[in-house]
């Protein structure tokens, strides 16, 4: 009889950890890997490149050409063209022309970004003939203008992406540098289950820690958020942190997890087992 | 003894679901199943702040805007003791806290050849001549070696400037606070160096937006030993548009030029003229220069 109890004593609670386990936990884990969430193929993040339809046209019609400039003397423009050009060139003209002086200074500026619609795109160049020596130089930008970006570190999630309760509300952190102009603003801007529609969070910086901060508000179980960080500094550079496109993201997860359910299930039935075979008194040889 | 047994056991078995709760909620709050404790403390402590220099910054580039023309610039990437930029003024023209403004006195030119010079205690220096004053006037033709200009009057300001820091600069940065819109400069340069005429060529598309056009006219020698004149013509399509004549030895003039005397969409014929056989420097030269917006 009191075996018959001991093994039911064991066997209970195992069973009841093992039911819960496999109810919950195989699938719940899916949800706790680095905040990748992998359930559904609409869900799977991909890395995205993009090209735009204009560059993919203008690609396949440019051809390698050849442009002699700027020889150290007697230097002449020589436009090779590929059919594909025929029109633009057609249509670019010279900008500057320069012959026989000793001293000349310019660049051949040609960046056609855009060559298959027409020689709007294609800027001007400047051709030199004849010149001993050539000074040209850009002007700009102005001294003390900012033109780079804030820099924006990695942000740092509380609590982290595998780890989010029901309701509970996630802070992120994140250490945000302009060398230049300073920093203006931050913004966190969050998705949630990838609908159309994103929710901005001012960013406030902290002076103690030296690090932005923001909140997610707590969202119901099972919830996908994903979230990327834009700053702007004093020069109006905007700069963009989003984890290369694929957002750092975190799935909500039950309040109880599954996880631990199991593991305390399991502790105590071993520890109600050793508890008992200690207390049992042995039964007297007979 | 059975019914001890079993009452044991059921103990044995209550407090292990007791305690398996009390770990269970343990671990609950600690996890952050409720509200969590850092968002709490650190949340009412945070601040929006600009730096010094982001909020200070805009009175200074107007002070170049309103002084500067064309300038030369760089960011040294650390911070400056203006008391040592402020050695190498000829004059100190301005000082603030921030920075200090002068003159820097070029080698073997007169004083109304300086360059200015802005030096800024987060690094930056911009050395320019004022608004108003020609490009060409930072054409220095006593650098004029091996038929090539090797530095220009700028250029000499700031290594003066970078020298006295301690700095070797590498990467410097052109800029015309009059032209804003202006994104190219081109110094075209035609020289002498006997009895004659000599000339190159320039055509300016009225595509481009020019802003400027101006030029440098330099005479190594205007007289003879025998205490005449000769004469060095700067032209334009034949037409003087500057003369130097006796004036000593060398001289350079500079000037701006009319959209009329170099108007778009024409070939043009700039020379330099020299008439005197016996000049013992017999450099002659002729600059022109533009500032224009390329699209």
């Amino acid at each position: 009889m009191n075996k018959l109890l001991l093994i039911c004593l064991c066997t209970i609670p195992l069973l009841v950890g093992a039911m819960v386990g496999l109810t919950f936990f195989s699938s719940k884990a899916k949800a706790q890997g680095n905040g990748i969430f992998v359930e559904g193929a609409d869900d799977v993040s991909t890395l995205i490149t993009e090209y735009s339809a204009d560059l993919i046209n203008v690609t396949k019609d440019v051809t390698p050409r050849v442009v002699l400039e700027y020889g150290d003397f007697n230097s002449k423009l020589d436009l090779n063209k590929s059919d594909g050009l025929n029109q633009a060139a057609s249509i670019v003209s010279e900008r500057i022309v320069v012959e026989y002086a000793d001293f000349v200074s310019t660049y051949g500026l040609q960046c056609s970004e855009n060559l298959t619609q027409t020689a709007t795109t294609v800027k001007p160049r400047i051709t030199v003939e004849y010149a001993d020596f050539i000074f040209s130089t850009d002007l700009g930008p102005k001294p003390m203008e900012d033109i780079t970006p804030p820099v924006i570190g990695i942000p740092i999630q509380d609590p982290p992406p595998d780890m989010v309760m029901p309701y509970q509300n996630v802070t992120v952190s994140v250490n945000i540098t302009d060398t230049e102009s300073g920093v203006k603003n931050a913004t966190l801007h969050y998705n949630i289950n990838n609908t159309a529609t994103w929710i901005d969070a001012v960013m406030s910086y902290n002076s103690t820690s030296g690090l932005y901060y923001s909140m997610i508000l707590g969202q119901s179980e099972e919830t996908y958020v994903k979230y990327k960080i834009v700053a702007y500094d004093n020069a109006e550079n905007m700069a963009v942190e989003n984890n290369a496109g694929q957002y750092y993201t975190y799935t909500v997860i039950p309040e109880f997890p599954s996880s631990l359910i199991l593991l305390l299930v399991m502790l105590l039935s071993v520890l109600a087992v050793v508890l008992a075979k200690r207390k049992l008194p042995r039964k007297p040889d007979t | 003894m059975k019914v001890e047994n079993i009452k044991m056991k059921a103990g044995v078995f209550l407090v292990a679901i007791l305690a398996c709760g009390i770990l269970g909620i343990y671990l609950y709050n600690n996890t952050g199943g409720g509200n969590n404790k850092i968002l709490n403390e650190v949340g009412q402590t945070f601040l929006l702040v600009n730096p010094v220099f982001a909020q200070s910054a805009s009175s200074e580039t107007t002070f170049l805007q309103e002084e500067a023309g064309l300038s030369i610039y760089v960011n040294i990437g650390r911070s400056i003791d203006l008391a040592v930029a402020k050695t190498v003024y000829r004059t100190i023209e301005k000082e603030t806290s921030n920075y200090t403004v002068g003159s820097i006195a070029l080698p073997g030119l007169s004083e109304n050849e300086d360059v200015h010079c802005f030096v800024h205690k987060d690094g930056w220096i911009v050395t320019y001549y004022l608004k108003g004053e020609p490009i060409s006037k930072i054409v220095d033709w006593n650098l004029w070696s091996e038929n090539k200009l090797t530095k220009n009057k700028l250029q000499v300001g700031l290594e003066q400037m970078t020298n006295a820091l301690g700095v070797v600069v590498t990467s410097v940065k052109y800029y015309h606070f009059q032209y804003p819109n202006a994104n190219k400069c081109m110094i075209i340069i035609e020289t002498l160096d006997t009895v004659g005429e000599d000339s190159f060529n320039i055509t300016i598309t009225s595509e481009l937006a020019v802003y400027e056009r101006s030029w440098s006219h330099y005479a190594g020698d205007t007289t003879t030993a025998w205490g005449g004149t000769t004469n060095s013509y700067f032209k334009i399509d034949g037409n003087i548009i500057n003369s130097i004549s006796g004036e000593g030895n060398p001289v350079t003039k500079h000037g701006m030029l009319t959209v009329t005397q170099l108007p778009p969409n024409m070939a043009h014929i700039v020379s330099v003229y020299n008439d005197n056989a016996e000049s013992s420097k017999p450099l002659y030269g002729v600059c022109i220069a533009l500032a224009y917006q390329e699209p």
